[in-house]
C-alpha cells in the first residue's frame, strides 16, 4: 500500500505542494518572520519521510520536476532587474562594492568559524561557498574537495536563515535603504533569500537577484585563490 | 495558450543560458547566465516584458517553493555529518547574519560617501 502511493511521481509533487500551502497558511495566520513557508514545508516533508520510512528516491521521483523549475525561476530574475534598472544605474558603485566586500567577508568568516569549531579541512571546503547560489557553490565545493551534497543543504539553510533574519533587521534595526537591504540579502543568502526579498519589495528583489549573480561570480574567483 | 507561449520563451532562454555557460572556461551556472541573458535581451528589446510577464511573475512570486525537494535531500546526508550538525547549523547562522550586516552597512556607507562627494 505504502509503495503503491509513494512510488508515484505525484507523491513528491503533492507532498511539496501540500506542505508549502500549509506553510503559507501558517504565515498568513501568525504573520511572523519565523513562520517561513519554505522552512515549514521542508520540516514537514522530512518528518513525513522519516515517520513513514519512505526512501528519498520515491519523494524525488516527482520532486525532481519541481527542482527543474528552479532554473526558469532564476532566469526571470532578469525581469526584476530590468524593471529596476534606474535604481541600479543610480546605485551602481554601492551595489558593486557591497557585493564584492560581502563575498570576501562571507568566505573569510566561514573559514574562521569552521576553524573555531574545529571542523576538518573537508568540511571547511564544504562550507566556504555557503553564500553562493547552489549551482556555483557545488562547483566551488567540488574544486576545493568538499562534500557537495552537504554544501547544497548548507546553501539552502543559509538562505532560509537570511529569509528569516532580514525582516527582523528591517523592523528592529530600522533598515530603511531598500537597495542595501536587497544587496545584503542577495550576498548573504542567495536564491532562497532572494525569494524572500521579492516578497519584501520589487527593489529589494531585483537587487537581491543581481547581488546573487555577482556574489556567485566573486565566489568562483575567490575559490581560485584558495 | 499565453502561459505556454511565455513558458516556451523562458525555457528557451534557460537552454541558451546553459549552453553559453557551458562554453565558458570556468564553472558558471546556466541559471545565472539565463538571468543575465534575459536582462540583456529585454534591454535590446529582442524580447518585450509583456512576452514573459505573467509566467515570469508567477515563477518570481513562488520561487521559494522550487527549493523544497533539493533541501529535503539533506535526510540522505545525515550520516556524513553526524556529530557535526550543530556546528554546521551554528556556523551557517552566524556567518549569514554577520555577512548580511556587513553588506548592508557597506552599501549604506558607499551611498553616503558618494552623496557627500557630490555635495562638496
Amino acid at each position: 500500500m505504502k509503495e503503491l502511493i509513494t512510488s508515484s511521481e505525484m507523491f513528491g509533487i503533492f507532498l511539496s505542494l501540500a506542505t508549502y500551502t500549509f506553510g503559507l497558511w501558517v504565515k498568513k495566520k501568525w504573520n511572523t518572520p519565523v513562520a517561513n513557508p519554505l522552512l515549514i514545508a521542508i520540516v514537514l516533508c522530512v518528518a513525513v519521510l522519516v515517520i513513514f520510512d519512505i526512501p528519498y528516491a520515491n519523494f524525488n521521483a516527482g520532486g525532481a520536476a519541481v527542482t527543474s523549475l528552479l532554473v526558469p525561476a532564476t532566469a526571470v530574475l532578469g525581469i526584476s532587474i530590468y524593471r529596476e534598472l534606474e535604481t541600479l544605474k543610480k546605485n551602481f558603485l554601492p551595489v558593486m562594492v557591497g557585493c564584492i566586500v560581502g563575498s570576501i567577508v562571507s568566505v573569510v568568516l566561514s573559514i574562521v568559524f569552521c576553524k573555531l569549531f574545529g571542523l576538518d579541512d573537508q568540511l571547511v571546503a564544504t562550507m566556504i561557498p555557503r553564500a553562493a547560489t547552489s549551482p556555483i557553490a557545488m562547483e566551488v565545493a567540488e574544486n576545493l574537495g568538499g562534500l557537495v551534497p552537504v554544501t547544497v543543504a548548507v546553501v539552502v539553510f543559509s538562505g532560509i536563515v537570511g529569509a528569516v533574519a532580514a525582516p527582523i533587521f528591517i523592523s528592529v534595526m530600522k533598515w530603511r535603504n531598500r537597495v542595501a537591504v536587497g544587496v545584503a540579502i542577495g550576498v548573504s543568502s542567495s536564491a532562497a533569500g532572494t525569494s524572500k526579498a521579492i516578497e519584501i519589495g520589487e527593489v529589494e528583489g531585483a537587487m537581491s537577484g543581481l547581488a546573487m549573480g555577482i556574489t556567485g561570480l566573486a565566489t568562483v574567483v575567490i575559490g581560485l585563490f584558495l | 495558450m499565453k502561459v505556454l507561449k511565455q513558458l516556451a520563451i523562458i525555457c528557451g532562454l534557460c537552454l541558451l543560458g546553459e549552453w553559453i555557460a557551458g562554453l565558458l572556461p570556468f564553472a558558471f551556472p546556466g541559471s545565472v547566465m539565463a538571468m543575465l541573458l534575459t536582462l540583456v535581451l529585454l534591454l535590446l528589446r529582442w524580447i518585450k516584458e509583456k512576452d514573459i510577464k505573467e509566467t515570469g511573475d508567477f515563477l518570481l512570486g513562488n520561487m521559494a517553493f522550487f527549493f523544497i525537494p533539493s533541501a529535503v535531500a539533506i535526510i540522505e546526508q545525515l550520516d556524513a555529518i553526524r556529530g557535526q550538525v550543530v556546528a554546521l547549523v551554528l556556523i551557517s547562522i552566524i556567518c549569514t547574519i554577520l555577512t548580511m550586516i556587513v553588506t548592508y552597512y557597506t552599501v549604506l556607507l558607499v551611498t553616503k560617501w558618494m552623496k557627500g562627494g557630490k555635495g562638496e
